[in-house]
């Protein structure tokens, strides 16, 4: 079989961070190769720069034989390199034909050809029924096929599908699965980014893993999901079991033990069948959880399964389409986000979101913006100059200048400033180095120690659940598990959600 | 060599206002992601409000500035609510309709309620000059440039120092993870148009004494914003206040070395220069 | 791929796509229509000649503004190239206006090749601002240039030859050139609306990403819609120097004008057939009355309804009257 794509020494870098790391990627026609891998591992920069949509930093790219590494994306289209786009990009304001006949004319100038070409890709899609409606009246499973037949109708050699199934329900799933195979059959090779490992697991011939921008494994389906890195990459280590270090000031409580006794008065975070949407890709359909007073409890599940969501629909960044957020007697799904953080709701955001051109001790005043918590402004500082004392030295530093664990420390300082009574952290170790992800987990298991509630999200599952409380398993916006930490890190299941397997 | 200093200290002078102008411009850039084409309109509308009180009120000129400020601030808070929020989500030429709407509508009200014929403002001092060494310098100017530098450098604290400042810049920055720190944003939104607008009506009134003051006048002022706001880097306040300087020393020595009918085309050629090779201005990285 | 038996049965996969005859039928019926205003309003040519001069020019504007989606307010200095342009020819040259439009057309398609190749990276409100700073330093040049264009003081256009036998600086004749050019102009959309490139513009302005990776070059498109449109556009700014016969730069090149182009799609739809036509319709009728009771030259109900339709009419009122019949 003859070769489609081959990459040499690709790498993509923004800024310092080493978002694809000299990646040799091979495909040879015909086949179906699934790209994995955990959150920021590269895998739709790759996508971007095999489509020309980036600039590569350094390496080659070559399509069936012939260099393409500065040849702009269009051209690619026209020698046969079809995608889609994770973020969704229809042209909302044309028909559903009208998109795919953009496309069909590339191969078909003539317009009753085009026409014909784009009806039979409509039919084959199964999207006849809404050629005529605009494109941004479609469903995400619409738009989702939409992506698919207009990266169709360049009759590509080769065709990347970045995330066609994630956000579709279980019968939509399956049809877009069999829809795959089609056009494989028809003959396009594909590679394919899915976080349902199911669908990846099923469909593909061959399977490449990335994390943290580098090819770390490559495989059968079988060989993949029993490689021990891979493993690691997507559930954690298991160092740092016994790193775990006493409390210095309040007496350690072995974690797994339930704290709700010793905090009884706070109030209580609730979820009850939270629904919420993006526009009209709805990522949670059914979240109910509880979060008690002094618990740790971590949000487990695989990529796009929903974690980022739920805790931004609880910070009200997102609105909640039905159900409610309860924390104590307040329902936080009327109010807006800095009432919520005013309830001493705070939520340290996914890839810290500081203010960059601000001092780290402007970052932390900041944290402290509300009325309720200006007084006691010079007490909420020292006690996280006391936590973070790296943070007192860089007072004066620019937010930006520092590196991504003290980042990731300024982030937690600033959500404490607030004195909230629940902490909510979204993947605090992502992206950092194994020796700050300990002190990250340490940190951690101060704050709660501190007597603050925290409900913690993260990929890091094996360190995760060995310093929860409880945790709950969440897939496609579903809750799917809920249990003591310890107990789930044992349990099949996690591994299946997160492996497939 | 006088004369060049002559020139240079007239561009400076005039270049600070410029710099007022431009520092609203981009806060309002920075915060809600609006290009303002009303701009100078709003200047246009400090002007005839300085007028106004001067004339019914027969107090000094610069006197009156603070309820200019704040007829401009009102105004800017009053047309951010009705006609900016409703489209704060709307794509982005939206808010450049909108704001050229707005400045269509507030220049031709200021025509009906004032009329066509250019204003001038006439008080003891509109000619008197004093010196130091061979330069002179206009007691009006004189003034005015003395109110901007305090202005400016009030605003250099309250963005610098105050929780309020930081609030402004942390929105700017990243809005969502202003919310997260309880700061209501929408609040904010409101607050930095109502500013930019008092600071544009602000320098209508310290440019009153060395302009006519004309309904139609607005959209020049708009340019000088926008050229003052590209040369700093948009939403880049510190830069507000180089590029404003820049502006007014290169039309001040264009127009006495080249050419005063082409005044203007240096400071759009420099600003379709930066446009083009360095998009975030010339004093700033870029924003990302 | 291989082909597999073709099955277009749904009827929705036929009205998918804009049927082509169907519009340009619309169009002639439009156009049919006005060609009577001449008859039925004797009294009001002025008024009809501005009404449909400046459709047309917003329909060119339209071109690139609404299908392409690139927002441009310094359209008037096509308007002013096609003028002066026609103009200085017939006064310093004593070539016939025709010819002189001509020229003119080709110095537009000139500059905008320039003007593109140079700003359509910018994106977003930078392209915006780029097309203001060469419109008004085109304005300065052109005022302070007289040797070339008469400067401040302006051009004045006493004679002319006869076109075809009429009387060039007549009212009605104007009219209908008038509207010979918005046909064009309503035409040249018509098929911007259906064919290959018209749909490469259109994928281009809803979204440049996607569009690239079907295979459009968007830098190339951008530029070849805005050569046509500043090509129809110039064409507009001749017969407008010929229907006011006398003009100076500070008029031709306005951002005023520029702005009232760009309002006049918008208020009525932009990327749409009639959109320009109803926006100038409305905005020049407007305005009329307007002046009628409040003397001196007034934008004001220009500001108001653009205010009114960007809060309560996106895409425009030409789209609410199709959503009412719709209903």
């Amino acid at each position: 079989m003859s070769e489609v794509l081959r990459t040499e020494q690709l790498r993509k870098l923004f800024g310092g961070l080493v978002a694809v790391n000299d990646v040799e990627f091979a495909v040879a026609e015909g086949e179906i190769v699934g790209l994995i891998g955990p959150n920021g591992a590269g895998k739709t920069t790759f996508f971007n720069l095999v489509s020309g949509a980036m600039r590569v930093s350094s390496g080659r790219i070559f399509f069936q034989g012939r260099e393409i590494t500065h040849a702009p994306a269009y051209q690619r289209a026209e020698l046969g390199i079809g995608r889609t786009f994770q973020i969704m990009k229809p042209f909302p304001r044309l028909t559903v034909m009208e998109n795919l006949l953009v496309g069909a004319y590339l191969r078909h100038p003539n317009r009753h050809a085009a026409v014909r070409w784009a009806a039979e890709v409509i039919e084959m899609m199964g999207l006849a029924e809404f050629a005529s409606a605009s494109a941004r009246s479609l469903t995400t499973a619409g738009r989702k096929r939409l992506e698919v037949a207009r990266a169709l109708t360049l009759s590509p050699t080769l065709l990347l599908l970045d995330e066609v199934v994630a956000g579709l329900n279980p019968v939509e799933a399956e049809g877009t699965v069999e829809l795959i195979r089609r056009i494989r059959d028809r003959g396009a090779t594909i590679i394919m980014v899915e976080h349902i490992m199911r669908v990846i697991m099923g469909l593909s011939d061959r399977i490449v893993v990335l994390a943290s921008g580098s090819n770390i494994a490559e495989g059968t389906p079988q060989q993949v999901a029993t490689n021990p890195d891979v493993i690691t990459a997507y559930l954690g280590t298991h160092e740092g079991r016994d790193a775990r270090p006493q409390a210095t000031w309040s007496p350690g409580t072995p974690a797994g033990e339930n704290h709700s006794a010793r905090e009884d008065t706070g109030p209580t975070l609730a979820l009850r069948r939270v629904q919420a949407a993006y526009g009209d890709v709805q990522v949670l359909w059914d979240v109910s959880l509880e979060v008690r007073p002094g618990e740790l409890v971590a949000l487990i599940g695989a990529n796009g399964a929903g974690k980022t969501t739920t805790l931004r629909t609880v910070a009200r960044l997102l609105r909640v389409r039905d159900g409610e957020v309860q924390f104590g007697t307040n329902r936080l799904d009327q109010m807006s986000s800095h009432d919520v953080v005013n309830l001493g709701v705070a939520m340290v955001p996914e890839g810290r979101q500081l203010f960059n051109q601000m001092t780290v001790e402007e970052n932390l005043l900041t944290g402290s913006s509300l009325a309720r918590t200006r007084t006691l402004r010079r007490t909420n500082l020292d006690r996280v100059y006391t936590l973070f004392p790296l943070l007192r030295e860089r007072r004066r530093q620019e937010a930006s200048t520092l590196s991504g664990g003290e980042q990731q420390m300024l982030a937690i300082g600033r959500g404490l400033m607030s004195a909230p009574r629940l902490l909510m952290l979204d993947e605090p170790s992502l992206g950092l180095a194994p020796t700050i992800v300990e002190e990250v987990f340490r940190v951690v298991q101060d704050i709660r120690r501190e007597g603050i509630t925290v409900l913690l999200v993260e990929q890091n599952v094996q360190q995760a659940l060995r310093i929860a409380d409880r945790a709950y398993v969440i897939e496609s916006g579903r809750i799917v598990l809920e249990g003591p930490g310890p107990e789930l890190l044992q349990s099949a299941e996690v591994r299946r959600a997160y492996l497939g397997i | 060599m006088v004369e060049f200093i002559q020139i240079v200290v007239n561009g400076i002078f005039t270049g600070g206002v410029y710099a007022i102008i431009g520092i609203g411009l981009s806060l309002i850039f920075g915060v809600m992601r609006i290009v303002n084409f009303a701009h100078g309109v709003f200047l246009v509308v400090g002007m005839f409000t300085t007028l106004f009180f001067f004339e019914r009120l027969h107090v000094d000129p610069f006197l009156v500035i603070p309820l200019v400020v704040l007829v401009g601030g009102l105004l800017g808070v009053i047309v951010e609510r009705s006609l900016l929020e409703p489209i704060a989500r709307a794509p982005e030429h939206a808010s450049i309709l909108m704001t050229v709407g707005i400045g269509l509508v507030l220049s031709n009200v200021l025509l009906f309620t004032f009329g066509d014929a250019p204003q001038i403002i006439n008080t003891r001092y509109s000619t008197s000059t004093w010196h130091l060494g061979p330069i002179t310098f206009s007691t009006a100017l004189t003034i005015s440039f003395f109110l901007t530098v305090v202005v400016i450098s009030g605003l250099a604290l309250l963005l610098g120092r105050t929780d309020l400042g930081r609030a402004i810049r942390a929105a700017a920055q990243n809005a969502d993870a202003a919310e997260l720190q309880g700061i209501n944003t929408r609040r904010v939104r409101s607050l930095v148009f109502g500013m930019g607008f008092a600071l544009a009506a602000l320098a209508g009134a310290l440019l009153l004494p060395q302009l006519f003051a004309h309904p139609s006048i607005g959209p020049t002022y708009t340019l000088k914003a926008f050229i003052v706001t590209v040369l700093g880097g948009m939403g880049n306040v510190a830069g507000a206040i180089g590029g404003g300087l820049l502006l007014g020393i290169t039309e001040s020595l264009g127009a006495a070395y080249v050419s005063s009918s082409y005044r203007d085309v240096f400071g759009l050629a420099a600003f379709l220069l930066v446009l083009l090779l360095r998009p975030a201005g010339l004093f700033g990285r870029s924003r990302t | 791929m291989p082909q597999t038996p073709l099955s277009v049965s749904h009827p929705a996969v036929r009205r998918g796509v804009n049927a082509g005859p169907w519009s340009l039928g619309w169009v002639l019926v439009v156009l049919a229509v006005l060609a009577f205003y001449p008859v039925v309003f004797r009294n009001f040519l002025t008024l009809g000649v501005t009404i449909v001069l400046f459709a047309g020019m917003a329909t060119a504007w339209d071109v690139l503004g609404g299908w392409t989606g690139q927002l441009s307010l310094g359209h008037a200095v096509f308007v002013g190239i096609g003028a002066y342009t026609m103009a200085l020819l017939v006064l310093r040259a004593g070539v016939a206006p025709w010819w002189g439009a001509m020229a003119g057309v080709g110095a537009s398609v000139v500059v905008a090749a320039m003007w593109g190749a140079v700003t359509f990276r910018l994106r977003g409100p930078y392209f915006a601002l780029a097309s203001i700073a060469v419109a008004e330093m085109t304005r300065i040049v052109a005022n302070n240039w007289a040797s070339l264009t008469g400067g401040a003081e302006g051009v004045s256009l006493p004679s002319l030859p006869r076109f075809l036998g009429l009387d060039l600086f007549s009212r009605r004749v104007e009219f209908y050139i008038a509207l010979v050019l918005l046909g064009l102009a309503v035409v040249a959309a018509s098929w911007l609306q259906r064919s290959r490139f018209g749909y490469h513009l259109q994928a281009i302005r809803e979204d440049e990403d996607a569009a690239m990776a079907v295979g459009i070059n968007p830098t190339r498109d951008k530029v070849l819609a805005f050569l046509a449109s500043a090509a129809l556009t110039s064409l507009g700014g001749s017969l407008y120097g010929i229907f006011l016969g006398f003009f100076e730069p500070r008029g031709m090149f306005s951002l005023d004008l520029s702005v009232q182009l760009a309002l006049m799609a918008y208020i009525g739809g932009v990327g749409t057939l009639f959109g320009p036509l109803v926006g100038a319709g409305l905005l020049v009728g407007g305005s009329e009355v307007l002046r009628i009771y409040f003397p001196g030259k007034s934008l004001f109900v220009y500001g108001l309804l653009i205010i009114l339709v960007v809060l309560f009419a996106p895409d425009g009122l030409g789209t609410v009257v199709r959503r009412v019949r719709r209903v």
